[in-house]
């Protein structure tokens, strides 16, 4: 080690620049992040007198992130919204809010979102101004009424005032009624139990039943109303504890949960469901009808376990709890719907219930729905599959809050029947697959920015209505609000319509005539508000004869947006009791195609639409716990016949399509399933292009036979290891203790026994 | 002593120097009340603070501060008037003025004015204006401008509004530990951060108060309460 001279002078230099240097330094620190002047702070121009810097606000309004409906509070600050959380005074979710909902304020802010209309010019897609393109809408409607067959409507679910002038527009055209798509439809479930229950929609109540038996329905993820019923299940697991038994040939989040999980094999629920019929009907205080009753020899022990392979034990002691424990209440959806027997195997469970003496005890009517002029058209997959057959005829097509070029399956051959439309006007927030086809793209407000009005897909009060109101300013304030734009096109078609200069006042002045119907108490003290939502100064304390009309609409409408709610009086109405005999077709064995292919729906991608949030695309899927990726779920020993392991790329084929997928092997799934996730496989979308598969394109045209819907649960498949491997990426490190005992489990009975 | 020994006495003996210097440097910023000053950042607005604020008798106008920032009392943030507020006088009063007509002109666009921010703290750091007007103007009964003053100098001397105090979080904690050491009715040591009020009499040292010597002197030790 040597050292360089060092003078008294560099000695002196260095000490200087030293110091001067620690004290920048020091100086500097203190102050590093005071910028005088370098940030703007903008004043108000002339705001509202609640509205305080710092200061948050809370609104009241509906997700509309998923056909539930759940009411919605809002937090703003500085005319920013912040957070969404659930709306306690809602009966659908009780004051919570599920993963999709909270996303809500993703796509508000999505970075995509687009601002400006676009249309196609020389081939591409380029923005245009709101005029013209409101000039082609009118040009194009004005041109649809003069040949109305060649004009169609596209949408996934839209309900309340919304929808009606969706619907007047199509009527004022003239053309088909409007093609209502959703993938995860329960067209099948509302069908079947229509004819069996003479209603769509009966309240389910979970928290009464001692037990609950489900056939594939996925309560706690996105069966129906998944806050709800996870609030339903709440209380039905609260003392004295409520039993879950899940059947279904893949586990879903509800079957993780249940007490008892029994894997049956794809497509052979409904065997079970009235295999279990006719051991119960033997002792049922409940008659059957004599067809019936026949039906359902041909449905003995022996056989149904064959079938189903389910042992005949495990299908002795399902009935054992089924005649233990009630009132229960007996459940199907999912994979158990999506058949050719789904409608079946529905009434099935209803003939289950039955003769469990569930009706009239954890599964009620509901009241009728007062709000006789607002329906929402529940969607389905047969409304593509008829679309479909009528594309050729149409030159002018509306696509309104749906994606059916992602999820339609590639035997429909949509893209090409796209192709022959000359006129595609495509309604989207970002351009999706559907929007990047189309020659006429109108974007649309996100639903925090416009009014409207819902009622829910599933409601144990049929005299609710949700409300939605805008709770910030559009962030694009020039783009219209599709109520607005709606509005506009039918007052040119009918002068009827041009009395209301907006979609609000069209909505405000149907909802006020409802007043009426509302129970005077209901109007002056009306919702049960969380405190931080209670407006004292706004409460009208005066009685109801001191309010001029004008008076008492103001403060019906304030506290009804304040409430974000309305809920009206309900008459009740029986349920009727049709069962039917019972004729399953035995699912054909196609050697060539020995599994059944399992697209499973989970809650945060949902049918696909929610692919392009990436706070859901990061958070994992709650099985499997793998993130940002599609996978096919295998049992370990259809993996070991394969020749497979976990990370090992497979080729899926059905007889329509192929797609490739990593292994990913899983106890919770029978060994002829083989699960692949929906909702990824996207080809636009920042965060969802190039992001896994989507196995609703390999669907083999099967339907149910009832309703016509696509049985999404029976395209069979053959699987081919290709030999190239992949890594699965997941937050689960082992899904095995590996001997450490680290979660000790025992038996019920035994643990029981040591509670003394 | 070689000369390879010379040569490491002399860079350990420097290393020592320099840190000498530092302690220095550090006794001396954390005991000393650094004012610091900022210049005044370029607003849209050429806003002059003295003809708000000054006494009526210093050609002012003598206005409280919580009229034109009234969040203050109500917020973290004390906001800027919106232009409203700015526009209710200012239609009539002086309304032939230079810069009068520029605050028209964002009126009648309706457009918001981008002001520069003067007193901008990190954001890690979580202040409530609030808590401070609440306790010092409504419950103790001090002066306005005073209680402003403590943390934004003496704004009626300014045109631009423009930082006199570091903001720091020494500087902070300087003022909230003089609480510690002194029991209620005792004078509280009249520093530097205090202004020359209006009114002399307002210069005098504030007392300790029970409440004071009670609770706020323990007031902030905790890291929670500004940095959540």
């Amino acid at each position: 080690m040597s050292f360089d001279p060092v003078d008294r002078r560099s000695f002196l230099k260095l000490m200087g620049v030293s110091g001067s240097g620690l004290f920048l330094t020091l100086h500097g620190c203190g102050n590093a992040s005071l910028e005088d002047g370098k940030e703007t702070v903008m004043s108000y121009i002339d705001p509202e007198d609640f509205v305080i810097p710092g200061e948050e606000v809370w609104y009241a309004t509906t997700c509309r992130q998923c056909p539930a409906g759940c009411g919605l509070h809002a937090r703003i600050r500085e005319g920013r919204v912040r957070k969404l959380e659930g709306n306690p005074a809602s009966p659908i979710n009780h004051g919570r809010l599920c993963s999709m909902g909270q996303a809500g304020l993703q796509l508000h802010y999505h970075p995509d979102r687009l601002s400006q209309p676009m249309a196609r010019l020389d081939g591409k897609l380029q923005p245009i101004s709101w005029g013209e393109a409101k000039t082609r809408l009118h040009n194009m409607v004005s041109a649809a009424t003069k040949k109305p067959q060649s004009f169609a409507l596209l949408s996934g679910e839209v309900g309340g005032h919304l929808e009606q002038l969706v619907d007047a527009l199509v009527q004022s055209i003239g053309g088909p009624p409007r093609y209502v798509y959703e993938t995860l439809s329960q067209a099948t479930w509302r069908t079947a139990t229509q004819t069996t229950l003479g209603v769509t929609a009966p309240t389910l109540e979970l928290s009464k039943a001692q037990l609950v038996l489900s056939f594939g329905a996925d309560f706690l993820g996105p069966w129906q109303s998944p806050v709800h019923f996870a609030a339903e299940y709440g209380q039905f697991r609260a003392a004295p504890r409520g039993s879950l038994i899940q059947i279904e040939p893949k586990m879903s989040l509800s079957g993780a949960n249940a007490d008892w999980w029994l894997a049956i094999r794809p497509q052979t629920e409904a065997w079970l469901a009235l295999g279990l019929a006719n051991i119960l009907a033997a002792d049922s205080q409940h008659a059957l009808p004599e067809p019936v009753m026949k039906s359902l020899a041909a449905y003995d022990v022996d056989s149904v376990s064959k079938i189903t392979d389910v042992p005949v034990e495990s299908i002795q002691r399902l009935a054992q709890a089924l005649r233990s424990r009630t009132p229960s209440l007996v459940l199907a959806g999912g994979a158990a719907e999506g058949q050719e027997d789904g409608a079946q195997m529905i009434m099935a469970c209803w003939l289950l219930n039955y003769l469990l003496g569930n009706i009239g005890q954890t599964i009620h009517a509901g009241g009728r729905s007062p709000y006789e002029n607002l329906h929402t058209q529940r969607g389905s997959t047969a409304a593509l599959q008829s679309f479909s057959k009528h594309m050729t005829d149409v030159d002018t097509l509306f696509v309104f809050h749906s994606n059916p070029i992602y999820s339609a399956p590639d035997f429909v051959e949509l893209d090409r029947g796209f192709a022959g439309i000359s006129n595609k006007v495509v309604f989207a927030h970002t351009l999706d697959e559907t929007a990047e086809l189309a020659d006429l793209v109108i974007p649309l407000r996100s639903s925090l920015e416009e009014w409207g009005s819902q009622l829910p897909g599933y409601s144990p009060d049929q005299g609710l209505l949700q409300l939605q109101q805008p709770v910030v300013q559009a962030l694009h304030a020039e783009q219209p609000a599709s109520g607005d734009l709606f509005l506009q096109l039918l007052a040119q078609l009918d002068e009827h319509y041009k009395q209301w200069p907006d979609f609000y006042a069209y909505m405000r002045d149907d909802l006020s005539r409802l007043r009426q119907h509302a129970r005077p108490a209901d109007q002056l003290n009306p919702w049960k508000l969380p405190a931080v939502m209670e407006p004292p100064t706004y409460k009208p304390v005066m009685p109801e004869q001191a309010f001029s009309a004008n008076q008492l609409d103001e403060a019906f409408w304030e506290h009804t947006l304040a409430a974000g709610l309305l809920h009206l009086p309900t008459e009740s109405q029986p349920l009727k009791i049709n069962l039917q005999a019972a004729n399953l077709k035995q699912p054909d064995a196609d050697p060539a195609y020995p599994f059944t292919l399992i697209p499973c729906p989970r809650l945060g991608l949902y049918d696909g639409r929610h692919a392009d949030l990436p706070w859901l695309q990061e958070l994992p899927d709650q099985i499997t716990t793998i993130v940002w990726d599609s996978w096919a779920e295998m049992h370990p020993e259809t993996a070991a016949r394969l020749k497979v392991k976990t990370g090992d790329i497979v080729e899926i084929k059905s007889s329509h399509g192929s797609l490739r997928v990593k292994v990913f092997e899983f106890e919770g799934i029978h060994p002829e399933a083989v699960a692949v996730p929906m909702g990824q496989g996207h080809s636009s979308g920042r965060y969802a292009a190039g992001v896994g598969v989507n196995p609703l394109k390999i669907l083999a045209p099967i339907f149910e036979r009832d309703s016509g819907e696509l049985a999404l649960y029976a395209t069979r498949v053959q699987i081919r290891p290709t030999g190239e491997q992949g890594a699965v990426v997941k937050l689960a490190g082992s899904d095995s203790q590996h001997k450490r005992r680290l979660v000790r489990t025992v038996p019920a009975r035994l643990f029981n026994n040591n509670e003394g | 002593m070689n000369k390879k020994q010379l040569q490491a006495g002399s860079v350990i003996s420097g290393f020592l120097f320099v840190i000498a210097i530092a302690g220095l440097l550090l006794w001396f910023f954390s005991s000393h009340n650094i004012q610091a000053q900022a210049d005044a950042p370029v607003q849209p607005i050429e806003f002059p603070h003295h003809v708000h604020s000054a006494a009526i008798e210093d050609d002012g106008n003598a206005i409280n501060c919580l009229y034109c920032h009234s969040y203050a009392r109500r917020s973290p943030v004390a906001g800027i008037p919106t232009l409203a507020k700015c526009m209710g006088c200012h239609r009539y009063v002086a309304a032939d003025k230079e810069r009068i007509q520029q605050l028209s002109r964002y009126w009648q666009q309706g457009k918001p004015i981008p002001w520069k921010k003067v007193h901008d703290l990190p954001d890690f750091v979580y202040f409530t204006h609030e808590r401070h007007i609440q306790r010092f103007v409504f419950q103790q009964g001090q002066p306005v401008q005073q209680v402003c003053g403590y943390c934004h100098g003496d704004i009626k001397t300014m045109t631009v509004a423009e930082r006199r105090r570091p903001l720091t979080m020494g500087w902070c904690l300087k003022c909230h530990e003089q609480f510690q050491d002194n029991p209620p009715g005792a004078p509280l040591p009249a520093e530097d951060w205090q202004i020359n009020a209006t009114d002399s009499s307002l210069t005098a040292a504030m007392p300790v108060d029970a409440l004071h010597a009670d609770t706020l002197r323990k007031a902030p030790g905790d890291c929670w309460e500004c940095h959540k």
